[in-house]
């Protein structure tokens, strides 16, 4: 008979507050719509693993075989590269490619946050895991905190998609903070350019040998991430494109959301720790914002045909939200204003930036240890 | 305060956004060399907006 009552007499503070937590991400994904595709699956994730002696965790566990099989050998992560990859239309980058140091300058706040971190007391591989909540990309702050500090990865994957759905809320107070009006409203020139069908076959291939050659253990990364983009392109694979844009997508989604949830035990989260995770995830998106402006305002000293300083902002990997934001603050501050096309471009440079710096982090690491 | 991992902290900072930089401007010039070299063989249209 006290069988029957186990969970009852073992439900501690912990595991309440945990439910409430759980049940706060599935109410910002069913109510707010913020990502609701990984904060739905995390919540609940998060309520399976508090449940005192829930079966779905232990040796036997469905959610603890998931995790084995899929977080613990990175494979999740990589194959959501590939869905990502599919998904991914570089043309805005191969028409304006220069837009791709705004890609490099938005990572500022990953290195930043890092310090911090550092200074905060948390190991170097601790630091970068944090670090690269800034990438503003799921898959890569998932991948990168297995590898170096799995202890951390559910406060760090909880982190890194709550505020890339709050771009809209955190990114255009730091703009206004950095440009004048006057450099807000400044007009970009948009040239059109038809992109020859072999540069989009050829561009996946070419960036993946060469992100290779400098950071081999980036390959997963970005190899499989350039894998989907080559399916997407090569015009032969439609059937394919579409089962990793969909199919592979929703389904890997699914199993890497219940399995980060599964993550959240009362144990594990309930720490000081998760709320300086919070904290620094936060700033990493304030600087990585803030690196993408100054870096456009530093250009604009050399440049002749000036650049709105906002398409800096756009360089983060939140996409297309971040490019959305920039168009929106444009048209505020001049309804003739459009700025849209270059911040898309920024944006998808972002979305490279984003997984060279986590392959950088993941090859330099090591190296200094 | 551990002087010896801020240290190794900077270098990883400095070296890791500094290669992001460089790596993302091979890209550009690879990419700017295949759209020239490819565009000319296939020309497209070029158009202007503002």
């Amino acid at each position: 008979m006290q069988e029957l009552f186990t969970g009852i007499l073992h439900f501690e503070l912990g595991h309440f507050i945990m439910f409430l937590i759980g049940g706060t991400l599935i109410y910002l994904a069913v109510a707010k719509k913020y990502e609701p595709t990984l904060l739905l699956p995390i919540g609940f994730g998060a309520i399976l693993a508090n449940i005192p002696f829930s079966g779905a965790l232990g040796e036997h566990g469905v959610l603890t075989i998931l995790y084995n099989a899929g977080i613990a050998t990175e494979l999740f992560p990589a194959l959501i590269f590939i869905a990502i990859g599919a998904m991914i239309d570089f043309t805005p980058l191969l028409q304006n490619p220069f837009m791709l140091f705004f890609g490099a300058a938005a990572q500022f706040g990953i290195f930043f946050t890092m310090m911090m971190a550092v200074f905060l007391g948390y190991d170097l591989k601790e630091a970068a895991s944090i670090g690269i909540i800034g990438a503003a990309d799921g898959p890569t702050s998932i991948y990168v905190a297995t590898l170096f500090a799995d202890r951390l990865l559910a406060p760090i994957s909880v982190a890194a998609y709550s505020y890339m759905s709050l771009v809209p809320i955190i990114q255009p107070p730091v703009i206004r903070l950095l440009t004048s009006r006057r450099e807000r409203r400044i007009h970009m020139e948009y040239k059109q350019v038809e992109v020859p069908v072999i540069v989009k076959i050829l561009f996946p291939i070419v960036i993946t040998i060469i992100a290779g050659i400098i950071a081999p253990i980036s390959v997963a990364l970005i190899g499989l991430l350039m894998f989907g983009n080559l399916i997407r392109e090569c015009g032969v694979l439609e059937r394919l494109s579409k089962a990793s844009q969909n199919e592979l997508a929703n389904l890997v989604t699914i199993l890497l959301g219940i399995t980060i949830g599964s993550t959240m035990t009362a144990e594990q989260f309930l720490r000081t720790d998760t709320l300086i995770i919070m904290g620094m995830g936060l700033v990493a998106f304030i600087f990585d914002t803030a690196g993408g402006v100054v870096f456009a305002k530093l250009l604009n000293i050399f440049l002749k045909n000036k650049v709105n300083p906002m398409v800096g902002a756009a360089g983060i990997s939140a996409f297309p939200m971040s490019a959305r934001v920039i168009q929106q603050i444009a048209k505020q501050e001049d309804h003739t204003n459009y700025i849209l096309m270059q911040s898309i471009s920024a944006n998808v440079a972002g979305q490279l930036g984003s997984i060279v710096a986590g392959g950088l982090l993941l090859a330099l690491v090591p190296a200094f240890l | 305060m551990d002087i010896e991992m801020i240290s190794k902290g900077f270098q990883v900072s400095v070296y890791g956004l500094s290669g992001v930089l460089a790596v993302l401007a091979l890209f550009y010039l690879v990419t700017k060399i295949m759209v020239v070299i490819f565009s000319g063989l296939s020309p497209g249209d070029k158009k202007t907006q503002k």
